[in-house]
């Protein structure tokens, strides 16, 4: 406030002169007491809505783009201001008054849209086309780590997960957490001995004794350790490491998505970045951007390969959500790759085994009776809607504790959790699975 | 005419008019876009 | 009679002359970019040996000539974006709201008057007709000081497009080059057209020649539809760019430019939006001229002034919602994105602002009829029976403002329990509020009728039955909206919307039956005394106030809305925008620089009045000295 009178002063001293000069003149110049009287009345009413009105505007000089949602009350003061010139200035009165009361009114609507919650659509995605191909090996490992961690430098913190998903499931360094898949340190130099394996019958699919023989027809083996890496990110079944298969398969079958097909849809020169990083961070040196890409194209066909996404902003992706409810549900488990990990009946694609099967509708009111329950949920919809914000909060057996991302809370819209409880909480074991809305 | 001006008469006939002219309104534009009175039971 | 007859002929052939030759450079223009074979050479011949390049179009999906460049990607530079101290989307936004404010006003106004003219012409009264008149004359020479100002505002905001955005300008009119002149000589004509008919007012006052005057007002508004339809295809084509394959080229088509997936109903939503605006510029410089009246002629006069512009403004206002609707339909058609955006994500509590207004512009209308009906001897019995309107009408705003979802954080979705209040998000689904907004416009209509009752009591045989029926029909109207917005909770979301159609015939049937019904029965009714126009109270007048200054809020609210939600394209989806200012501003913030937009043009607006009173006041004294019959001299308009 007094900042404000301050300001105010030093913007309206040479009016506000001009009336206390004004005041001064009439008292000595006017002789009739009464009309004195007036004349000095009515100046001094002057000078206080002068000030006023001067208050005013200081306010808004001085917090106009500030988080100060008290602008409007400039509006309301200039409404008092013309309100009481209205009565000392008869032959403007109507004027004051109707200037009054519009800013009355829009001190009114502006004071609605100052009190309602605030929100700021952030700045828009960076429009950047990566070139992957003429990065240096250190660039495509940033890259790369972005996409297996979500940021650079990320790949030490628990939790940490990107784009690729891939901490999900497998650990990165020794001694951490992989027992779904397995621990990829020191992968670049075990991949030669993995094609030295005679499960992997190197060069002849067809002896292969796992579900599916090659990454396409024709696509034939991995010829050195690159080749390796690539095709188990194409065919991830074309070869499984024992015990790391479905369970009751035998190992015949893996877990793991293709990497190049939707939900995670990396593009080659993704994947490219991705393997540079396990390269870079083991000092071994990768092999060049073009044979790398080339070991790709060899397990995944042209048709299949996703385009590079350009960073290319959709409508209304000026948050970084996953997905925000405009969306049918089924898109929603794609989306934030519920898909991946869970089995949801009656979701295309949702055959993932890392996670419990979710038939909510059954299971949810189980679990809140269970006697290791600690989760704060009542209903079957809060349980689940507990679930996916907070997964910590009851861990299913014998499935893992911190292997379900935390971030759903923030990535998902209200409304696209909605419609996942929704859907989820209609899935009953043995019962057709709902209809998708 | 004279009929009609008994208020009883009047706000039966009354009734008759409005209710047939909402009724056959919301049909038809409810028809227009799949839509019925019964929708919510035969689903 | 013969000779009248070929007279009226002669000058209708003439009438109809100027008007096609009004639209000739159009349909000049279109069908050769339209075949898009003469349009490279149109566009400066291709340079020998260069191969013709063909591409999609983004919206018709057709195959074109690419004849222009592609949008240019813009760096936060300078060049791009060179700037003064300040934001520049900020200096934009007030250029171009205040031209719009202007442009919206004047381009309403003429059509009040050919209106109010021809209500002059067909009233059979003398006296009526002359003040009806008279009217009309005063609402043109009110506009014609507003139509200098549009211009120069005009000429502002260009230069602050080219001085502050001079990239996305240069493209913008890459664009819409073959059309530009057109624009530019409809402008002309508007202007011309516009003199002729204000200055001609006085030598076309009589009887055949009036008919060409009123003809005259016709060809004006024609004109200034079309050039706000052109300007509206600007904007329609930065919401939703068709015309243009992918990366912005021009593909030689002037009319997939123009007639893009918006357009339409922009125009539409403008028109009526500009009535209404217009009507309740009118209606406050009215209610200026009440309040400041010294003697009952005056006040007399202003009331009636303000009562018939309020009247013409909501009569603009009633089909607005539902204009707003289609609007928001072919939104959701274009993008559904974009829909959301606008109604369940970043702009929603806009749009909460927005419902807000609409009740405030209906309650004040309401206001001001129950007030109105103070003038009137005879309309103390409506009186008592008021406050069951209010309450029915509180009780449709209570629920048309409801939100139903919200933008929110985890946390605050677990505070309430859901994505909904337990309680209050049930009123919040798009069922219950049609059904809030329906029973809101139809209490308007109620209001109505019992205002045109107000002072007559029927005499026709069948009032009795009319009245009855009436009364039934009214209450079937409001039970059949409300069943149907309770219905609309039983059944699912995407079908439900169906229901709003038979909810607005409800509304639109009471509408048009019931005021064509009492019109019937007022037919030679016993008038219980006088409309004492200027008994008003002075409330009313401030209810007219608030509804002008609440309608130039929604409008620069609402063009802020349609603006913002290209989010951070100038161009959706074909040309970026890379200022500083790309983000989306805060609500407050918003509607900081609405309010200040709405008061500079309220202020300069009133300016504009009181100027206008100080030549009225001059005009007497001349009238004194002047020659009787001279023609009067149209005072200080420029």
């Amino acid at each position: 406030m007094g900042n404000l009178i301050v300001e105010a002063l030093s913007m309206g001293w040479m009016a506000l002169a001009i009336l206390v000069g004004l005041l001064i003149y009439f008292q000595v110049s006017i002789t009739d007491p009464t009309a004195k009287k007036r004349a000095v009345f009515k100046t001094f009413i002057g000078i206080v809505s002068t000030f006023l009105l001067f208050i005013a505007i200081a306010n808004y000089k001085m917090n106009f783009y500030g988080e100060s949602r008290l602008l409007p009350v400039s509006l309301a003061m200039i409404t008092a201001t013309t309100f009481i010139m209205a009565l000392y200035f008869t032959n403007l009165s109507a004027l004051l008054k109707i200037g009054g009361f519009m800013f009355f009114v829009a001190a009114f609507l502006s004071g609605y849209g100052n009190w309602l919650p605030q929100v700021e659509g952030g700045f828009p995605p960076k429009e950047e086309k990566l070139d992957f191909s003429s990065m240096t090996p250190q660039q495509l490992a940033d890259e790369g780590e972005k996409i297996i961690f979500g940021g650079i430098g990320k790949n030490k913190e628990q939790g940490a997960i990107g784009k690729g998903q891939c901490p999900l499931c497998h650990a990165f360094h020794a001694g951490m957490l992989g027992e779904r898949a397995p621990n990829l340190l020191g992968i670049v130099n075990r991949a030669k001995e993995r094609i030295e394996d005679p499960k992997y019958s190197k060069g002849n699919p067809a002896k292969r004794d796992y579900v599916v023989k090659e990454a396409f027809p024709g696509a034939g083996t991995a010829e050195n350790a690159q080749e390796y890496i690539a095709e188990s990110h194409a065919c991830p079944s074309c070869y499984v490491v024992e015990g790391y298969g479905v369970k009751g398969t035998n190992d015949r079958e893996s877990p793991m998505p293709p990497i190049h097909k939707p939900p995670i849809s990396l593009s080659l020169p993704e994947l490219v970045a991705v393997d540079v990083w396990m390269y870079v961070r083991e000092g071994v040196e990768p092999p060049s951007f073009e044979e790398m890409i080339k070991s790709y194209e060899k397990f995944i066909p042209e048709g299949e390969r996703p385009q590079l996404q350009e960073n290319k902003p959709k409508e209304g992706e000026a948050s970084s959500l996953m997905a925000d409810g405009s969306e049918p549900v089924d898109q929603i488990f794609a989306k934030a790759q519920c898909v991946a990990c869970h089995t949801i009946p009656g979701i295309p694609g949702a055959v993932g085994t890392i996670g419990p099967k979710l038939e909510e509708g059954t299971t949810a009111a189980q679990r809140i009776k269970a006697p290791d329950y600690k989760g704060s949920a009542k209903s079957p919809a809060e349980y689940i809607m507990e679930s996916i914000v907070d997964p910590s909060a009851y861990v299913v057996k014998p499935y893992p504790d911190n292997t379900m991302p935390k971030v759903f809370g923030q990535k998902l819209s209200a409304g696209a959790l909605k419609k996942i409880v929704d859907y989820l909480s209609q899935v009953k074991a043995g019962a057709p699975p709902p209809k998708i809305s | 005419m004279s009929a009609l001006n008994n208020p009883i008469i009047a706000v039966l006939v009354s009734l008759v008019i409005a209710v047939t002219y909402f009724t056959l309104i919301d049909h038809y534009l409810m028809e227009m876009q799949g839509l019925d009175f019964w929708y919510l039971f035969r689903q | 009679m013969g000779v009248v007859t070929r007279k009226k002929l002669f000058s209708t052939v003439a009438l109809c002359a100027i008007v096609v030759s009004l639209f000739l450079p159009i349909v000049m223009a279109l069908p050769s970019p339209a075949t898009g074979e003469e349009a490279p050479v149109a566009e400066g011949a291709p340079k020998e040996g260069e191969k013709v390049e063909k591409a999609r179009d983004v919206y018709y999906k057709t195959e074109g000539i690419v004849v222009g460049a592609p949008a240019p990607k813009t760096t936060d530079s300078p060049t791009d974006y060179p700037r003064y101290n300040f934001e520049s989307r900020v200096l934009i936004w007030f250029a171009n709201q205040q031209h719009l404010y202007y442009g919206s006003f004047v381009l309403a106004v003429p059509i009040f008057c050919m209106i109010i003219e021809f209500m002059g012409v067909m009233t059979k009264d003398k006296a009526l007709a002359k003040r009806y008149d008279q009217l009309a004359y005063d609402f043109i020479k009110i506009s014609l000081t507003a139509y200098s100002l549009t211009a120069i505002l005009g000429g502002i905001l260009i230069f602050t497009f080219l001085t502050l955005y001079p990239t996305f300008f240069a493209y913008l009119s890459s664009i819409f080059r073959p059309v530009m002149h057109i624009y530019a000589l409809m402008f002309v004509a508007e202007s011309g057209t516009l003199y002729i008919y204000y200055y001609g007012w006085d030598k076309m006052k009589e009887g055949f020649l009036k008919w060409i005057h009123l003809s005259m007002s016709v060809i004006l508004n024609v004109i200034g539809t079309l050039l706000m339809f052109l300007a509206n295809s600007w904007i329609g084509f930065m919401m939703s760019p068709a015309g243009v394959d992918e990366q912005g080229r021009y593909l030689g088509n002037i009319w997939h430019v123009i007639h893009t997936a918006l357009w339409n109903p922009l125009n539409l939503h403008r028109i009526l939006g500009n009535m209404a605006f217009g009507g309740g510029v009118v209606a406050a410089y009215a209610a200026y001229k009440f309040l400041a009246a010294k003697t009952d002629e005056e006040r007399a006069h202003y009331d009636w002034m303000g009562y018939i512009a309020m009247a013409l403004g909501v009569a603009f206002l009633i089909p607005l919602p539902f204009a707003g609707y289609w609007l928001m339909r072919e939104v959701y058609a274009y993008r559904q994105q974009m829909g959301i955006t606008l109604m369940g994500g970043l702009l929603a509590w806009l749009f909460i602002i927005q419902a807000t207004m609409i009740g405030i512009l209906f309650l004040s209308t309401n206001y001001y009829l129950w007030q109105a009906l103070g003038r009137m001897r005879g309309a103390e019995r409506f009186q008592r029976y008021i406050k069951y309107l209010v309450f029915l009408m509180a009780c449709g705003f209570m629920v048309f403002i409801t939100p139903h979802t919200m933008v929110m954080t985890p946390a605050e979705l677990k505070a309430m329990g859901g994505q909904q209040h337990p309680v209050l998000g049930n009123y919040g689904v798009m069922s219950a509020k049609n059904g809030g907004i329906n029973v809101i416009i139809v209490t308007t209509v109620l209001s109505f009728v019992w205002y045109m009752r107000g002072n007559k009591v029927p005499t026709v045989s069948w009032a009795r039955f009319g009245n009855i029926f009436m009364g039934v029909f009214f209450a079937c109207a409001y039970i059949n909206i409300i069943f149907l917005a309770i219905y609309g909770y039983y059944i699912p979301a995407n079908v439900r919307v169906g229901l709003s159609v038979p909810q607005v015939a409800s509304t639109l049937s009471c509408l048009f039956f019931m005021f064509a019904l009492n019109s019937l029965m007022m037919k030679g009714a016993k008038q219980l005394g006088p409309i004492e126009w200027g008994k008003i109270s002075a409330r009313s007048q401030y209810a007219l106030i608030m509804l002008a200054t609440a309608f130039t809020w929604m409008m620069g609210l609402m063009g802020y809305i349609r603006s913002s939600v290209r989010l951070f394209w100038h161009v959706n989806e074909i040309m970026r925008d890379n200022s500083p200012w790309a983000y989306t501003h805060t609500v407050g913030f918003a509607a900081n620089v609405i309010s200040a937009n709405v008061l500079f043009f309220w202020i300069s607006i009133l300016f504009v009045f009181w100027l206008g009173s100080l030549t009225a006041k001059k005009a007497p004294v001349e009238a004194k000295v002047g020659v009787p019959g001279a023609i009067p001299q149209p005072a200080g308009s420029h």
